[in-house]
């Protein structure tokens, strides 16, 4: 909403004008030297992504392979009917049942 | 857009190419040609003259890593000035999440007022006021306030801002506009505290 009277330019305005004309700010005589130094500042080869976002990703990742691993050690631990005929074919086989004690 | 005032022996073209051979000379040219423009407008976004230091360094490393995407649909001078708004941009946001942060924290024993800026290109006599119009800017939120910055304090066109911001013509008419009336307040409180 516009708080100043009509035809009377903004505050805003009027003192950003004011202000000009503003000299351009200089740096110091070593800039270029900081700038180096920063520049050819060994970084390390790999660095953690601290990034928020690559943060929830990684532990959203680390969740699914979680949730897998589970679901695949449970599926693994019921094993199905001829599964379980399999082994006691090879049990048979080999003799190999505990009623055979000698 | 005020062109660079390059070494006469270097274009533009042969500048770019050489950066992109990472010549350490053309980035040296390159450093002392914009540095001070770099500097200058940061600055008068940031209003802080370590960070904007930092800024406008952070900002010849992007330029000298990037150079091989420059694709020249713009001048050289008016891609540089739109890596240092971006990157004024963005630690004005991460300066006022931080100040959020800290406002809403339980912690406030060692918060200060922060201190007012003074412009080192203002002429002295205006000082003051320039210290009023920059504490009021500093008050809006990062798009307004560097809209603002570029158009008011800097003298950029708003085609010109709304490239440099990567912004349409009409949201920084709107980004500006906004930004006058919200500093008016600011303004007239000032106005009112100075007159005897």
């Amino acid at each position: 909403m516009n708080t100043s009277l009509p035809n009377q330019p903004l505050l805003a305005d009027r003192y950003a004008e004011s202000i000009q004309p503003i000299a351009e700010a200089a740096t110091d005589p070593f800039f270029y030297t900081r700038l180096m130094a920063r520049r050819t500042k060994t970084s390390p080869a790999w660095q953690v992504p601290v990034k928020p976002a690559w943060v929830i990703r990684a532990l959203f990742a680390l969740l699914l392979a979680n949730g897998w691993l589970l679901f695949m050690n449970k599926t693994k631990q019921e094993p199905g009917a001829a599964q379980v005929s399999g082994i006691t074919a090879f049990a048979n086989a080999y003799d190999l049942n505990t009623q055979s004690n000698y | 857009m005020v062109r660079p005032n390059l070494n006469p022996r270097l274009n533009e073209a042969s500048l770019i190419q050489a950066l992109r051979q990472a010549d350490e000379t053309a980035f040296r040219l390159l450093v002392e040609t914009y540095r001070n423009r770099v500097y200058h407008t940061v600055l008068s976004i940031l209003q802080d003259a370590s960070e904007a230091e930092d800024a406008a360094q952070e900002v010849f490393i992007k330029v000298f890593e990037t150079i091989h995407s420059f694709r020249g649909d713009a001048g050289l001078a008016t891609w540089i000035y739109r890596i240092a708004v971006n990157k004024a941009l963005d630690k004005l946001r991460r300066k006022k999440r931080r100040a959020l942060l800290h406002s809403l924290l339980p912690i406030h024993e060692e918060m200060q007022p922060p201190e007012p800026f003074y412009h080192p290109g203002v002429a002295m006599d205006k000082k003051e006021e320039a210290a009023a119009l920059f504490k009021a800017v500093g008050m809006l939120s990062a798009r307004q306030q560097t809209a603002f910055t570029l158009i008011k304090i800097q003298g950029m066109s708003y085609a010109e801002a709304a490239y440099t911001m990567n912004l349409s013509v009409k949201a920084i008419e709107s980004l500006v506009s906004r930004a006058k009336q919200q500093m008016q307040k600011t303004l007239a409180a000032y106005e009112t505290a100075r007159k005897p």
